[in-house]
């Protein structure tokens, strides 16, 4: 135990810690306005794996990750049009199509790696995001080491979140899209474009959720493995719920998980008498414990799940 | 206000969804316009990647019915994806989703081998089998029940709780292979083989006892849910869960109820696994079955035929996709972007089959 209350074991946990929950904030910020708009997308965790692959081919042949992690912010949003389509537009019940996506996610990805790639165990690689210090506030003894020597996605996903925040509470299309959530006929008789403001959720929640997948395979890993996701989507998911669809407490629990799953490394690496499964294991159980102990739906988006017709009205 | 009688029929109306009222022909028309549109998607990403479309699909649908041999592989797929299509036709027909056929699968896998290594499982040959898939049962179910009764008492979404249920139960079998259950005259991690194994129908072909088990479990899902008053509230709560509380059916009861039942069906699937195909336990032995039942039971939109037509083009598609990747490269899991466009298409379909029936004047004004 005294191991690990040193300061060499806690400032690399926590920096890894923010690192890992880059891709929960992402995903999870995305999700909320999803939600808000009454679109409940299951899809993430595919969307995620796509653009870890795709944001990893790009940057692979390109050799530019910037290019590659737009093109994963992209390829997560044309998975969010697709469901958007069937969801929104042609009403069909959104856990399914989600569900859907997600399979066709999986297939898809391990599909075309290795179609590219082939199986060799010789792994393409890409050069990881480079760290940023930030002058000044990085030599702040500990909190420097801890916040401010992180890669560029990970000061923009913080930056990305309180910018959802003001749009959610400070502006009028923020309105807009609690109106659609809560109750759309109430809002389309005032003027609102139902339809329209639930593609924008479904879509910026693509883009979110494929700019963290484009940051497990260019920004921490340097190279794609099958199933890297592995299930970050649907811990997105419980975030959102568990942040009260609030993209400020979606930060925090984020940070919260993105810790446990730095733990769970470092632990192993730490040489435990305990099985390694244990530790893959801790972060799913203690989602679901968190979602058992403060996971209630009372403050959901009242239209949330719920198909929209526009014309029947 | 209308009368409690009228109320239920709703109901049920409401249940038999767009899809239940399309014409047969109708349905059969979209059945096959979506397969035939999912292969097509598929070859066309198949010949993006230099692929011929045309000997990947020989591979995939057409050499799984080649000899009596491949017949028998196709059967020894069919039955965990016909066990766990069926168990969770049981929650979807409350409209509750039960995503956890993978876990479940692992926990009933390790049941079986619990006992099917065990002292008392050698002690007693044959009879270790239905000891140990009831053993298998109560896993599965147990597993299962977490989620439902995180449900029923927190009200914690089933579909995230299973999903998290899935990651930790494949974890937890691996850590049963390592530790536990780890044959000890072995090198790698898997379990000693289990003290009896199902039976072998046919000489040449490793079809195994295990279908009858699943054909069963389709017979037994039809009974309870056509025919009894449990399947029928399972069918209302589907429907309207107002309605359903209206008439007097506790929510949190069945769910955790239909959870638990459905765990029990993908628990037996894990335990055929073991006791009929791999005679042992191993990693990823529930593979992508958990996720295949449930596209059976969407499918086959919950009927119990549907369920088992469903299962056996998706046992086709895995048999022949093992084929399909060792002859043309083409990974496996290729087969899932296949069902999942056929889902979604056959969706879509629905979607404009149910307007055309009731044209809108404001269509003829245009």
């Amino acid at each position: 135990m005294n191991e690990i209350l040193t300061a060499a074991f806690l400032i690399p946990l926590l920096t890894a810690g923010i690192r890992m929950s880059v891709p929960l904030i992402l995903g999870s910020v995305g999700e909320v306005v999803s939600e808000k708009t009454g679109v409940l997308n299951i899809g993430l965790e595919g969307q995620m794996l796509t653009a870890a692959l795709i944001s990893f081919i790009v940057a692979y042949y390109t050799g530019s990750l910037t290019l590659g992690i737009l093109a994963g912010g992209i390829s997560g949003m044309l998975g969010a049009l697709l469901i958007a389509f069937w969801c929104v537009s042609r009403r069909q019940d959104q856990s399914v199509v989600g569900i859907m996506f997600n399979i066709f996610a999986i297939g898809f990805t391990n599909f075309l790696y290795r179609a590219i790639f082939g199986v060799s165990t010789n792994k393409a690689k890409v050069e990881i995001l480079p760290t940023i210090e930030i002058p000044g506030l990085s030599r702040i003894p500990w909190l420097g080491e801890i916040l401010f020597r992180q890669n560029m996605l990970v000061y923009l996903a913080l930056i990305a979140a309180f910018l959802v925040l003001f749009l959610l509470r400070r502006t009028k299309f923020g309105l807009q899209i609690e109106a659609t959530g809560e109750n759309p006929k109430a809002a389309q008789a005032s003027g609102i474009r139902v339809r329209r403001v639930r593609y924008s959720g479904s879509l910026f929640c693509g883009f979110m959720a494929g700019i963290g997948g484009a940051f497990l395979s260019c920004g921490i890993v340097g190279t794609f493995t099958e199933n890297m996701s592995a299930g970050r989507g649907f811990i997105c998911l419980a975030v959102t719920i568990l942040a009260r669809w609030n993209p400020a407490f979606a930060v925090v629990a984020a940070l919260l998980f993105g810790t446990v799953q730095a733990l769970q490394l470092r632990l192993q690496a730490l040489g435990s008498t305990l099985p390694y499964q244990f530790f893959v294991a801790l972060p799913y159980v203690v989602t679901l414990v968190s979602l058992a102990v403060f996971g209630w739906n009372i403050h959901a988006p009242s239209d949330l799940g719920q198909p929209y017709n526009e014309e029947s009205r | 206000m209308k009368s409690f009688g009228a109320r239920i029929d709703d109901t049920i109306r409401n249940f038999s969804s767009r899809m239940v009222r399309q014409s047969v022909g109708r349905k059969a028309a979209i059945f096959s316009l979506s397969v035939l549109a999912a292969l097509v998607i598929g070859a066309a990403f198949l010949l993006v990647l230099k692929v011929n479309p045309l000997t990947a699909y020989y591979y995939l649908l057409i050499r799984p019915f080649g000899s009596f041999n491949s017949i028998g592989e196709m059967s020894i797929k069919l039955v965990p994806i016909l066990l766990v299509g069926v168990g969770v036709s049981f929650t979807f027909s409350a409209k509750l989703s039960n995503l956890g056929g993978e876990g479940q699968m692992c926990l009933g896998a390790i049941g079986m081998t619990i006992v099917g290594t065990s002292a008392l499982g050698t002690s007693l040959g044959g009879w270790s089998i239905p000891l140990g898939m009831l053993a298998a049962a109560l896993f599965g179910a147990v597993w299962a029940g977490i989620a439902g009764f995180v449900k029923t008492c927190f009200h914690a979404s089933e579909i995230i709780t299973t999903l998290l249920l899935n990651y930790i139960a494949v974890q937890f079998l691996s850590y049963c292979v390592y530790y536990p259950l780890r044959d000890p005259g072995g090198n790698i991690p898997q379990s000693a083989k289990v003290a009896a194994v199902l039976p072998k129908l046919f000489s040449g072909s490793r079809m195994n006892a295990g279908i009858l088990i699943a054909l069963a479990a389709v017979v037994i899902y039809a009974v309870v849910i056509r025919r009894t008053s449990f399947g029928y509230r399972l069918r209302v709560l589907g429907g309207s869960v107002p309605a359903a509380e209206f008439s007097g059916i506790r929510r949190g009861k069945y769910y955790l109820l239909a959870m638990m039942l459905s765990g029990v069906f993908s628990g037996i699937a894990g335990a055929v696994e073991v006791a009929g195909t791999q005679t042992r336990l191993l990693e990823g032995l529930a593979g992508s079955y958990g996720f295949d039942g449930v596209v059976a039971a969407l499918l086959g939109m919950l009927h119990p035929v549907g369920v088992a037509a469903a299962s056996v083009l998706l046992a086709v598609l895995n048999a022949g996709a093992e084929t399909m990747q060792v002859k043309t490269g083409v990974s496996s899991l290729f087969v899932n972007v296949l069902e999942a466009l056929i889902v979604l298409f056959i969706l879509l379909g629905m979607s404009y089959a149910s307007e055309d029936k009731k044209p809108r004047a404001k269509e003829g004004a245009k």
